[in-house]
Formats: C-alpha cells, structure tokens, sequence
C-alpha cells in the first residue's frame, strides 16, 4: 500500500517540478534572493514533532523504519527536535525576549514592557517572517504572542528550512503547494535535488554557501527580512553579537542532523544511486565549510553595510523605520569603545593606518581575506577591498554612494568565490594553505592586526581546519590550543571566550509551555570584559608560538 | 593667596588629566600646563640672564611694512625686555621668564621629539613617507609665531620657527610698532594708534587675551585640532582660561604698589576670578563657533568627531555600566560638552546665545549633520557672541557670583536630565559622557567661589572641602585616561551628593 501510494505521488509531484533545472551548485533562488519562505506560510513545529522528537527506544515501529530511523546506520537522527528544544538555544530564542535583559532594553527604547511584541526583535527572535505580521508602530498584538505558537517558539525548524505551507493566496508569483507535502514522504524527497526541493519553499541545507547564509541572516543581518541590529539597540543594551564562523556554531549549536559520511556505507550508496544530485567527494570537508562560510558571511554584512548606507535606499525597511547613515553598527565597535590609555596597542599597532577614522566592523573580512588568498582571488578581491577601504577612510564614517558600490561589488566577489569553491574541489593542499594563511594572519604577519573578534574567528577556524587534519574533534582542538592551560592563555592572560554557551541560568515561561525551563541567558558580565582586557600584541605572539610549534612539528626529523 | 594659588593650579591638574588623554607627557611637554608654581624674583632672573644661551634669530624684513614679524630677538635687548631693568618693572624681564619658564618657548621644539614624529608617522597615508612636524602647516600654525596661518600644506623651516609661540604671537607682528615701541612717545600714544600699527594691547583687557590663547587652545583657520591628529596621538584641546592663565609663568606685573598700569590691572578686580572664567567661556565659545564653520568646509573630515565628547564613545563596555543607567543612552554621541558645557548659565547673565546654542546642539546631534545647516547655526552663533562680548565683564558682586554658581548646578541638572530623558536620573548628574560638563561645573564653581573671597564673603572650610572632594572625584585613575574604569563608577553618586550639598550651602549664603 505504501509502495503504491508512494509511487502516485512520486508521478505527481514529478510534474510539478519538471522545470529547467539550474547549475547544481546547490543554491537556489530563495537563498540568494528571488522568491522565498517569506511569502509562504508556516505550519509550525507540532507537525515535525510526528518524525523529528523520537526519543530512546524509537525506531521499532513501522514509520521509523521507513524513515530509517535509527540510532545506528539511520538516515536521520528522529530526535532532532529534542537536540532543539533541549540544547539549541534558538529554542529559546524568542523566550530570551521576555527575560530581564530584554526589558531593559525595552525600558532605553522606550517600549516597557512591549519589548517581546516589536517586531525588530521578533525578526530574528523567532521564525515568523515580519512581512507577515501585522503591527501598529512595530508592536504586534499581546493576543497574537498568546495565541500563536509559531511565533513564540523561537527560531524553529522553519526559520531555518523554510516555511512549509502553501503560498498565499492572491500570490501569482508563489507556488500552490509548499514542501510539506512531499517531504512526508521521505523515499521520494530524499532524493529529489536540492533545487526541487527550494522550488517548493525548502532552504537548501545541503550546500555551505546557501546554509552560511540562512545563519547570516540573523547573525549578520538581512535588510530585506527587517533584521537589523542596530547601534541603538546595542546601546539599549542588547549584547554584542559574536562574530560569525559557520562549523564553529553548528557544533556548539549543536547538530541535529548526521553528516552524509556519519551514515551507514548501505543509504549512502542508495542514495548515490537514485539521488538526482549525487554528493561529491570533497562536501564533508569543514575545512572547506569555514572558508566557504567566512566568503559568504563577508558578503551578507557588505549588503547589509550597502543596503543601510544606500543614499537611495528610501525611508523604511519592511515597514521598519530605516536607521540614519552612518549606522554605527556597521563599524568597528572597539575602534570607539575602549577605555583612553596612552601607548595603548590601537595606536602602536597602526590599526586602519588613517588614525581617527572608524573602519567598518573587521571581523567578517579576516577569514574572508584568507579564504580568498587560498582561493587564487587574492588579486581582485584585494583591489575591490581596496577601494571599500577608501571610500570608507576618505571621510568618517564614510561617504555613502561610494560605500555602497564598492561594498556591492566586493560582495559580488565573494559570493562568485564562495560559489567557486564549492562546485570545485578541496583537497589536503587548499586546507594547509588555509592554515598557513589563518596563522599568518593571526600572528600579525600581515595586516590588518586582529580586533578582539577577528581574533576569535581567527581562533575558531583554526581549531575547525586543525581538529580535521588531525583527526579530532573541534572541541579538542580549541582546548588543546587556546584553553586554559594553552600558550595564549597564559601569554594574553585574558583568553578569548570561545564557548558561547556561557550564560546565566534564568527560569522563564515560554509561552504556549506550561511550566517554567531553565534558559541561559547571555551574561554581559562574563562576555564583555575579555573584550576590554584584550590586546592584539599579546594575541599575535601567542599566534606566532603555534605556528611555531606546528612549523617544527612539520619539519622533517 | 597661597591657598588659593595652589588650589587653582590643582584645577589645572584636570586640564592636565583632560588632556592627557592621549598622551601626557605630551601635554607637559607642549605646554599647556605648568606644573610648578612659579617663583620668579628680580634676583633669580638677574643671575639666569647671564648664564642664559643667546637666541639665534636673523629677523626677516624689518622694513616698516606692519604685520611682518620681527623675531623674539627684538625684544629681548638687556635694556628693553631682556631683565637689565627688572627691579623697575617685571615686564622688563618678559623675555627672560618667556625664554626660562615659559612652556610657549619650547613649542616648536616638541614638533622634533619621539612623540611627534610617532604622529606624523601615523598620519602619513600608508605606502608613503611622513614629512617632519616641523614643516608641516597643521603643526606649525600653532606651533610658531606666524604672521598669519600658513595656508599651503607643507613650508620649509625658517629661523623665527625655532622661537616657538613668542611676543609676537600675541602682542602682534612688530614691524609696524617696534621702532616706536622703544621711543618715550609711546606710552602716551592712545589705544587706537597703538593697534593701528599692529600692537595687540593686552593690559586693560581680559576678554581680548583669551581670544588671543582660545585662537590656538580652542583653535581657528588653519588652526585645528581634529580628531584625526588625537587620534594619531596629540592631546585633546580643553581649554579653561582662568586655569591657562594662572599657570602661565608671569611676565607683568602682578599690580604692586609700583605698577604704572594699576588703574587698569583686571587682575586687581574683585571678581577677577570669575570674570576670568567668563572670559574664557565667551572667547573659547566664540573661537570654537567659527572653528566650527571652518570644519563643515568641502574637503574637511565630516562629521568631524573632535566636536563632540570623547566619553560618549571612548569606553569600555561594560556589564553594569553606570554610563547606560545614568543616561538612558540611546547610541548617540553628545555634542559641545566641553567648549559648551556650562554655556547657557554662562550667557544667561550676559546678552544672549542661548537659542543659538540650543539649535546647534539639535543640528550636531543627529548622527551625520548638514553641513550647511550646521555652518549656517554656527554663524548665527558666533554674531550672538558680538552681543555677549558688548556685555562682558557683567557686574558680579557677591549675591551675583552666588546666582552664577547656583545657575551652573542647576543647568548641570538639566543637561544631564535632558540627555537621560528622565528627571529622576538628575540625581546622578556625573556620567561618562558628561565628564566634562561636570568638570566644567567644578571649575566654574571654583572660580566664582575664589571671587567671593576676594568680595569679602566667607567661605567656609566645609565649601572647600566639597570642592576638594569634586576635583578628586574628576581626577582619573592611575593609567587610564577615561572616566569610565569601573573605581570612576563608585565615585559618581558621591560626587552627585556633593553638588547637591553645595548647593544647600549656597542657598543658606543667598538667603543671609
């Protein structure tokens, strides 16, 4: 009866996706603009639970098996929800929204007690996308955050994978049917091509470029979904957003899913054999994951940066009032927010070599500059960046038109490298030129010098592309070279901070739950004084020690 | 007097903290400040007169064409200000203490020490070599005598540089005046011939020598401290007139029994000290509205970031920062906070500036202001300031010194309340990014409780302790140069309880 049944929808669905297929480069239109989940409706995660929350002793009975569920040689996990809603902290994402921090921050806006209902913090608080909620002067109604559930269980599966329902009604430009549908039937969606599979509002996953930036677009910024941190935001007290770096967060994250070479030798030949899009050899590779995430990331906050300094870019963003040009948020944090000392490090270290001039944020361009010296695009990324430096130096802050062509077109760059690598190969050789490049750029062996957070994702990669070469896990690797009892810590004195599961424990009712949970809130007293105690002369020596020691190392005997 | 004189040289230790915020030694070494007292005695000066190096200085033209300069040469012949006659007169020996004591002497020479070629090195475009301090005319137009701002980039070095800011600077070019400067004609020439031939008269006049200092320590055309150059490493300007001048070493008379000037030494009035506050209020605001202008020009750096208060940004982010509670900050930087600091209190006893004020302060704040609009207000403001110069010195006896004093605290206040957007928050009115209105509160408040003595009023040990207590608690800790370390955090609720003592204290005064 499955059989049959299976067999009719594989036909009718087949007919609604022949379409020209695109170049498999494993990103579709709803990733990189173009249509998307923003215009379809979600169906909320009570439909995942029926598959996704297994617990132990799941996978006996008949939907398991056909799901492959199964603890050993399963094609997924069946208890990603459970990972999600018990480890993730996206699950708490909207909740963090009626904690104490929160209503600070609502109290400097000025929105007491309202906080949880604007939708500038909802944008990125949970997986409703805004276009779709109505707001009179950016606050939703209390009703809706009692009544809806899919607002307020944060970021949940679709905020990442894509709304599931059908388009909207009205809407000429969206499909009827959304994923949801054929994805129940796990022997047919399985296979299909990731490319089919967005046709139908399903973010491809699969590709690094399309997943670094559906993370990007909250942990960067997205002007076209209303999700932008502001500077007054930040001012209001909202913690400083962490730099960015893909394999880092989906491991502290952590992962609810199984990597195709974590699954058994049998569904992986089934699926190399029926799969329209065969998986290549080179995409379990992290340490192709870090460079491809760190060009795409880059290119995410140079359109933000673009879009918010647009001279021509109107009034409002998603009906949310545009913040004035220069956007502080955009630039340097610690260029500004350091205590005065004479002789500090900024002023001996030459930071933007135009003393007085805030630069833009650092951290997204570090890896991106390694990535694309590895990548052979050093050459036309460099004169692009070039240009972006100068028309961000030439006057504070910036002049804006300049700002935002320049930015655009090193964008462009970057997705184009991003792309690139990902449809090329990665071999053993890009990884030790990555390396190699992550270390000379820590150790200050070419500019610029590493701020606090270029640091940490200096920090960060190398522990990814390390842990692989040596075949251990990232965790290993980040304590082996830069906890406790490693040379930067006892150099520097102030390590980085490098776990960002560090918080305080705080009860709070999530709504639509009955009873109060445990969440961690971030704890701006453990977050923020590495940043003050940081200083990049000690950093570059103890980058230096580690290179060093793996110089030596790799020398013969 | 002693008393008096040291606590006002611990005024200055702020200006010194304020300005040290980029370097200190800097700020020693280019002389904004002395930090000695200074004891300077006919016989003192005889005996260094004859030890002292002989100035090399060619003098250029010295033709009668007025306006050129002469060099600190000209003037320091043994029997004109070289000291031969210092027993008669202290200005006998002006050339003597400038040389020996006075910090402007040596401002050309700090533009060839490791500081300022650190700086230039920074400031050169990356890939190309920095050009010396010396020939560089951002550094030079305050840094030497000149006859009028340079205006080309770059010039080659003359002799007359190496005098650093000498008679010159602020007496005025003497080619037109010095030959009948050494005539017995000349003390009988009236004001209008004297300034006709290029002689700057700064004896009767307070107003006119701050304009003179606030043309380089606040800055002017051609003349400016932009936060490019604090942030390749020169100190931030903050001036204070009454403090400057004070520290200054002197070469006048002081307004003994022998002073032939005693009819118009303003340092013998009752209310010098505040009407030397006033001063540099009105000349600094002044120079600072038509520095303003000059920096809304095409091709100035813009939003020019000097303009504004240097611990709005400038600290470190903090868990509890006291900086967030106090202002119920919204990310936007505070504009004017030392130059316009105490303004409206300032000028509300003189003849107006205070809507000027006001409008500028609106335009500066947005986060990047017109150009045009701002130069525009900053016009507006600097002919206001015609009307309150008209009205300058205004009568302060006791009761009004008491009023001024009182007004300063109570628009500290507002300022403060304004800017957190709650009057409840006016209790705690000491916050990072009003470090200096409220330094500028204490040294308003010192200088008219300084006048008060003078008028006779009695100010008791308590008022000075309280006014002890708010310098120390401005005073930043030991290598920091920011308001915002944590130790600062602990001290501002204090120190807001003091204002608020004060000022019961005062109003017990008025009502006596």
């Amino acid at each position: 009866m499955i059989r049959i049944c299976t067999v009719v929808l594989m036909l009718i669905m087949r007919a609604g996706f022949l379409r020209a297929q695109e170049p498999s480069v494993g990103v579709c239109a709803s990733v990189f603009g173009g249509e998307g989940s923003q215009s379809r409706q979600l169906v909320g995660l009570q439909i995942c639970f029926k598959c996704h929350a297994a617990g132990p002793g799941a996978g006996q009975d008949e939907l398991a098996e056909q799901l492959g569920i199964a603890v050993d040689g399963g094609w997924i996990r069946g208890n990603e929800l459970r990972i999600w809603g018990g480890e993730d902290r996206h699950s708490q994402a909207y909740a963090t929204l009626q904690g104490e921090t929160a209503a600070r921050i609502g109290r400097a806006l000025g929105r007491e007690g309202a906080i949880h209902r604007d939708v500038r913090c909802i944008a990125c608080h949970s997986a409703y996308p805004i276009s779709q909620l109505s707001a009179v002067d950016l606050l939703i109604e209390e009703a809706v955050v009692k009544t809806d559930l899919r607002l307020t269980q944060g970021v949940s599966c679709e905020g990442c994978h894509g709304a599931a329902g059908d388009g909207f009604e009205g809407n000429a430009e969206s499909p009827l049917r959304g994923w949801l549908n054929p994805h129940v039937n796990p022997d047919i969606w399985r296979y299909l091509s990731p490319e089919e599979k967005c046709r139908n509002g399903y973010s491809d996953v699969r590709s690094v470029v399309s997943r670094a930036k559906i993370c990007a677009s909250c942990h960067v910024g997205d002007v076209s979904m209303g999700r932008v941190l502001t500077h007054e935001m930040y001012a209001a007290g909202h913690p400083p957003l962490p730099p960015f770096e893909l394999e880092t967060f989906e491991d502290l994250m952590p992962k609810h899913w199984m990597e195709f070479d974590e699954k058994s030798p049998e569904l992986r030949e089934k699926f190399q054999q029926r799969a329209a899009v065969k998986r290549g050899d080179a995409e379990s590779s992290q340490g192709r994951s870090t460079v491809i995430s760190a060009l795409v990331v880059y290119a995410a906050f140079l359109r933000l940066t673009a879009d918010l300094a647009d001279p021509a870019g109107g009034e409002e963003l998603q009906g949310v009032p545009r913040p004035v040009w220069p956007e502080f948020s955009q630039f340097d944090c610690y260029a500004c927010h350091h205590d005065l000392k004479s002789r500090g490090w900024r002023q001996t270290a030459q930071v933007s070599g135009r003393p007085g001039r805030p630069r833009l944020t650092p951290w997204p361009a570090a890896l991106a500059r390694v990535a694309a010296a590895s990548s052979g695009g050093a050459a036309a990324f460099g004169g692009v960046e070039q240009r972006l430096d100068e028309s961000v130096l030439g006057t504070p802050f910036g002049e804006s038109a300049a700002v935002t062509a320049a930015a655009r077109d090193l964008a462009a760059a970057c997705e184009a490298m991003a792309l690139s690598i990902e449809s090329t190969g990665w071999s053993g050789e890009s990884q030790r030129q990555v390396l190699e490049g992550i270390l000379a750029a820590g150790g200050g062996l070419v500019k610029p010098v590493a701020d606090y957070d270029s640091a940490r994702q200096y920090a960060w990669a190398f522990a990814v592309l390390q842990a692989e070469v040596a075949g251990k896990k990232r965790a290993e690797a980040v304590e082996e070279w830069f906890g406790r009892e490693s040379g930067l810590s006892t150099r520097s004195g102030v390590p980085l901070l490098l776990d960002l599961k560090v918080g305080e424990p705080v009860q709070l009712l999530i709504p639509g739950a009955t009873k109060e949970r445990e969440i961690l809130q971030i704890d701006p007293r453990q977050v923020l004084p590495p940043i003050a105690g940081y200083d990049a002369v000690q950093f570059q020596a103890a980058f230096r020690e580690i290179r060093q020691k793996l110089t030596a190392e790799a020398a013969p005997q | 007097m002693g008393i008096e004189e040291s606590s006002i040289r611990g005024s200055a230790a702020i200006s010194a903290l304020a300005a040290a915020v980029i370097c200190s030694a800097a700020a020693i070494a280019g002389g904004l400040v002395s930090d000695r007292p200074v004891a300077i005695t006919p016989g003192t000066l005889t005996a260094s007169a004859e030890s002292g190096q002989p100035r090399s200085s060619s003098g250029p033209d010295m033709a009668t064409v007025p306006g050129r300069l002469t060099g600190a040469n000209s003037c320091a012949a043994s029997s004109c200000h070289g000291g031969g006659r210092v027993a008669e007169d202290l200005s006998f020996a002006a050339s003597q203490v400038w040389q020996r004591r006075d910090p402007h002497a040596r401002a050309w020479q700090v533009l060839t020490q490791p500081l300022a070629l650190e700086m230039m090195r920074r400031l050169a475009a990356p890939g190309t070599e920095p050009i010396p301090a010396t020939e560089d005319t951002r550094c030079l137009n305050c840094h030497v005598s000149t006859e009028s701002p340079y205006a080309e980039a770059r010039v080659s070095e003359t002799v007359n540089h190496r005098d650093g800011v000498s008679c010159e600077s602020c007496h005025g070019a003497a080619s037109g005046w010095l030959a009948e400067h050494t005539t017995a004609r000349w003390r009988g020439y009236s004001a209008k011939r004297k300034a006709e031939l290029g002689f700057i008269d700064t004896t009767g006049d307070l107003l006119k020598r701050a304009q003179i200092c606030a043309d380089c320590h606040v800055g002017g055309e051609g003349k400016d401290v932009n936060h490019d150059l604090i942030a390749a490493g020169h100190p931030r300007l903050d001036f204070d007139f009454r403090v400057f001048h004070a520290n200054e070493p002197r070469h006048w008379t002081a307004g003994g029994p022998g002073d032939r000037n005693r009819a118009l030494n303003v340092e013998l009035r009752q209310a010098f000290e505040a009407e030397a506050w006033l001063a540099g209020q009105v000349a600094g605001g002044r120079a600072a509205a038509r520095l303003l202008q000059d920096r809304t020009g095409e091709g100035r750096p813009w939003p020019e970031l000097a303009e504004y208060s240097c611990f709005s940004c400038h600290h470190d982010l903090r868990a509890d920062s006291w900086y967030r509670l106090a202002r119920g900050s919204v990310g936007r930087l505070q504009w004017g906070t030392w130059t316009f600091g105490p303004k409206a209190a300032a000028f509300g006893g003189l003849g107006g500036g205070v809507s000027e004020l006001a409008q500028l302060r609106q335009l500066m704040q947005r986060p990047l202001p017109d150009r045009g609009a701002v130069r525009e207000a900053a016009q507006k403001l600097d002919s206001a300031f015609s009307g309150i110069e008209s009205t300058f010195p205004p009568k302060l006896d006791r009761q009004g010194l008491i009023a001024l004093s009182l007004r300063l605290i109570d628009e500290h206040a507002v300022v403060v309340a304004a800017s957190s957007g709650s009057v409840a928050d006016a209790a705690v009115p000491l916050a990072a990014g009003t470090w200096d209105e409220a330094a500028q509160l204490y040294l308003g408040l010192h200088a008219a409780t300084a006048a008060r003595r003078k008028t006779g009023d009695e100010v008791t040990a308590e008022e000075e302790a309280l006014l002890e207590g708010l310098r120390q608690g401005l005073v930043f800790e030991e290598n920091v140069d920011s308001p915002g370390s944590p130790g600062f955090a602990d001290r501002v609720r204090e120190w807001s309880l003091a204002v608020a003592k004060f000022r019961e204290l005062l109003q017990g005064r008025a009502a006596q």
